[in-house]
């Protein structure tokens, strides 16, 4: 196995960096203990892989770059498999063609993490410009029911951050997990403070107990984290037979029994559900005294809460809400900031994909709002102007 | 040739496999060959894809991998990057290596990484029922080519050779004894190795393409199959319709994973992030919350780096900026636009919206966003490539200022390197602007130029600095 030498570590102390959020998610995907990196070139993600093959080499891990995206998916789930903390990066396109092995690494649980900076589409679209009409994409990607966990950064530190956590994550509830950013987070630089490396929590997978002769791989019982099952490395002593199939507690595919089915499907369900509070994220400003509410998410949350600062300073009672995990959905974080709203607005560059989310939201909660959509789809970065024109005129 | 019953997980059985398939028989070769390796069942990996062929590793108390339809080979070779001790073998169907995953059968042998890759080829798809297979023999029928196949078979060890596999052969399920052998010798060969074993599948191939029992296949397979060898002293003719058989190419070259460790053997210690902690940088206060900076010209005049040093400069005084930049075609050659928020609070907005500092570095720049710079704000020209002509008269009635500097000839013909150009501009901008620190500005210029290019620059910024103070000086006496 590839390992690091570990040498002493100097104590060095938190720095401040002026970073790209591409080069930033690089750094945090090495900062979080990123031992392999498959990718394929693709703008605007193509910088993380160009700093990840000078900076995991470097580490003693593996980089590779693989003859297309549906083999980076592969190697990357392959490579976790056998232990490696395993990562790619890619964009629109390149994101469609790792979602069967996404769905694999559902099934199968497998940890690894996906970074898919958005530009606009469908298809070859606009490589160059951004948009955030990869939403769904990265929540229903993949074919099947099944949950999913994505953080949206909206700042260069917090994909520096993010990435570390999506790879803890990624570890603790044995699934994929998805950095969600887009072009304009991707290619702009901001000042980062990237905090010495002993400080950064790292969580490693649970492994069975060394020699368990009685390991079943999907066993969840009595484990650690609630409805994640210990995963053992393969070629660790084990010998656990691993498959896209549904299967029973013992790795063996069962496909023509419900109960297996609906077991296996409920466990996977609720390994997240029940532990939403510990991976959902989200920002509330200014919501106390809010009868308008602007929701608004990655990139887009800046201008956004640029508009919330001047209509306030205006005297207009505009809150602000950042999903920073936009699944699993915080729906009571949205539901608590929304208490005393009557208009909800959704800011995004897509046609409204989160905008249904939100109506869900308050569906589901029995809450009449008003939900209006703000919506750029011809990838122009949304200015603070536009959408203060639009808190004039609801609130 | 020992066969360890042990290492069959019963507990899986029965297969699905129908009887007379000939994908039982080669499981157990396979088996075979790692006994008679001592290979330890800890060390292997059996990783396989989806069809009749992919059960296989179900069945084998190795540690078991199926993967997704066409991709077992890149997912083997995550693993075995990652794991390079293991041995890692793939039991593939024809449709699986050769059509769906094709592309990775390719670049893994281009590669020559260490698996080893078992086809088992029954020239059909056999777990979807019987349907054409890049392998099917032409005019055969099967259930999607009711009329024939209009195809020509693919010779997947032709492609495997071709694409720089190490270890090549064919054998076919009715050559049991021959086998383990060939699998042994495919473990054995570091690097890509591939052997195509053709299995009949009477179920899907055989009921269809007048096999009366499964013998009949089998038969076939050893009556079609010719030794290499003998192959050789054969015309082209006498092989229609043949079955080569045995080792078609065995060729040492450095393996691929073998190459990466080398590699990174040679690898210096990691980059360091470099620091811009605040230093003591007097200056000027700003004179607005918010300070836009556009700098605009063409691609290869530097600005994407202009900005981002200018960024790393305020960084160092302390304050907030951010950087973006016009990106796509135009990062080559032509457009080119980097821009910088500067401000004491958090930025929130990224982008510019109306500059308080235009730099123009080519006509199209000036003319395209001189009208929109602020009131109050500065314009700074580079005379030699820029002519504002009247426009500079309205853009001071409209309440900029405009200066001009010859930069580029400046850099071209007194410093002699046209590369300066953009460091000579953030003097000027720096001389210009009371709120930069000179020294913040060059210590930011200097730690992103290599060495040998610092004494050149420091000069340039120098004198640029110093004409933008003396701009200042006459913009103010004026
Ligand atoms: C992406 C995808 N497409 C299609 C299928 C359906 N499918 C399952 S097995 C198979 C063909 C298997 O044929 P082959 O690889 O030749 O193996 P055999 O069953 O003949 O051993 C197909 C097309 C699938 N599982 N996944
Ligand atoms: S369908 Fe063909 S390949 Fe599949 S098990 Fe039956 S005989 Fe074997």
């Amino acid at each position: 196995m590839r390992t690091a030498k570990k040498g002493k570590k100097a104590k060095k102390g938190k720095k401040i960096c002026f970073l790209q959020g591409n080069e930033a998610c690089a750094e945090g995907a090495i900062a979080a203990g990123a031992n392999f990196f498959a990718g394929y070139p693709i703008t605007p993600a193509t910088e993380i892989a160009e700093v990840l093959s000078r900076r995991i080499p470097q580490q003693k891990g593996c980089f590779i770059q693989m003859e297309d995206e549906l083999a980076c998916m592969g190697a990357v789930v392959g490579a976790s498999l056998a232990g490696a903390r395993a990562m790619t990066a890619t964009s629109g396109p390149g994101f469609t063609l790792l979602q069967e092995n996404i769905g694999y690494a559902m099934i199968s649980e497998i940890p690894c993490v996906i970074v898919a900076v958005q530009r606009g589409g469908p298809s070859t679209g606009l490589p160059t410009l951004s948009s955030q009409s990869d939403v769904m994409q990265s929540r229903w990607g993949t074919h099947g029911d099944h949950p999913s966990i994505v953080y949206c950064p909206n700042s260069v530190s917090e994909s520096f951050h993010l990435t570390v956590r999506c790879f803890n994550m990624a570890e603790k509830y044995r699934t994929p997990v998805t950095l969600l950013t887009d072009a304009i987070m991707g290619h702009m630089r901001e000042r980062v403070e990237i905090p010495e490396p002993g400080d950064i929590e790292l969580y490693r997978r649970v492994q069975p107990r060394p020699g368990q002769g009685d390991y079943r791989p999907y066993d969840a019982a009595g484990a650690p984290v609630k409805g994640v099952p210990p995963m053992a490395n393969i070629g660790d002593g084990y010998r656990h037979y691993i498959s896209g199939c549904v299967h029973d507690e013992t790795g063996s595919p069962k496909m023509s029994s419900h109960a297996v089915a609906r077991r296996l499907a409920g466990r996977l369900r609720d390994k997240i559900s029940r532990n939403r509070d510990d991976i959902v994220m989200s920002e509330s400003l200014h919501a106390e005294d809010a009868d308008t509410l602007l929701i608004a998410y990655g990139s887009v949350a800046r201008p956004a809460y640029e508009a919330v600062l001047r209509a306030r300073r205006a005297g207009k009672h505009v809150g602000f809400f950042r999903p920073i995990s936009l699944w699993p959905s915080p729906d009571k974080e949205i539901l608590a900031a929304a208490e005393k709203v009557k208009t909800v607005v959704v800011v995004e560059m897509n046609c409204g994909q989160y905008a249904g989310e939100v109506c869900r939201i308050f569906g589901e909660a029995g809450r009449a709002v008003r939900v209006v959509k703000l919506n750029e789809i011809g990838s122009e970065f949304i200015h603070p102007d536009r959408i203060h024109s639009v808190i004039q005129e609801v609130c | 040739m020992a066969f360890d019953k042990s290492l069959l997980r019963t507990a899986e059985f029965p297969t699905i496999w129908c009887p007379g398939c000939g994908h039982g028989i080669i499981t157990q070769a396979a088996i075979r060959a790692c006994n008679d390796m001592g290979l330890a069942r800890d060390d292997v990996y059996a990783v396989s894809g989806i069809g009749c062929s992919a059960r296989t590793p179900a069945y084998i108390d190795f540690n078991s991998i199926q993967t997704t339809h066409g991709r077992a080979i890149a997912f083997a070779t995550g693993m075995k990057m990652f794991r390079p001790e293991k041995h890692v073998f793939l039991l593939l169907g024809d449709g699986d290596c050769a059509s769906i995953g094709g592309n990775h059968l390719i670049h893994a042998c281009r590669r020559n990484i260490d698996l080893t890759v078992l086809v088992l080829n029954n020239f059909i798809y056999g777990m979807t029922g019987g349907q054409v297979s890049p392998t099917t023999p032409h005019n055969s029928r099967t259930t999607t080519t009711m009329y024939g196949n209009l195809d020509e078979p693919l010779d997947i060890c032709g492609i495997a050779m071709a694409a720089g596999a190490t270890f090549v052969a064919r054998s076919t399920a009715y050559h049991a004894q021959q086998l383990p052998g060939l699998i042994e010798q495919g473990f054995r060969n570091r690097g890509m190795s591939l052997i195509e074993i053709l299995s009949p599948c009477p179920t899907g191939f055989g009921n269809r393409n007048n096999y009366r029992t499964p013998a009949d296949m089998y038969d076939e397979l050893r009556d079609n199959a010719v030794p290499v060898e003998k192959a050789k002293n054969m015309s082209e003719k006498e092989l229609e319709g043949r079955i080569v058989t045995g080792v078609l190419k065995n060729a040492g070259r450095e393996e691929y994973v073998d190459r990466y460790s080398a590699m990174l053997k040679n690898i210096g210690a990691p980059d360091e992030l470099s620091d811009l902690a605040s230093g003591n940088y007097p200056a000027e206060p700003m004179r607005s919350e918010r300070f836009e900076c556009r700098l605009s010209g063409s691609g290869g005049q530097g600005l994407i780096l202009a900005g981002i040093i200018f960024s790393e400069a305020m960084i160092r005084q302390g304050k907030n900026a951010v950087h973006t930049q016009s990106y796509g075609p135009e990062a080559r050659g032509g457009a080119s636009r980097s821009e910088v928020v500067v401000s004491a609070e958090r930025i929130d907005f990224p982008e510019v919206s109306a500059p308080d500092i235009l730099l123009a570095m080519t006509q199209d720049a000036f003319d395209r966003f001189s009208a929109g710079v602020r009131k109050g704000g500065a314009i700074l020209i580079d005379s030699t490539l820029v002519n504002p002509g009247p426009a500079a008269a309205r853009i001071s009635s409209d309440g900029a200022r405009c200066f001009e500097y010859p930069i580029s000839d400046y850099a071209k013909n007194t410093l002699g390197d046209i590369r300066t150009a953009n460091i000579v501009a953030l003097g000027l901008l720096s001389g210009l602007n009371g709120f930069i620190s000179r020294d913040a500005m060059l210590d930011s210029v200097l730690s992103r130029l290599p060495a040998r290019a610092h004494d050149l620059n420091k000069t340039g910024f120098e004198h640029g600095f110093n004409e933008g103070r003396a701009m200042l000086a006459a913009d103010k006496g004026g």
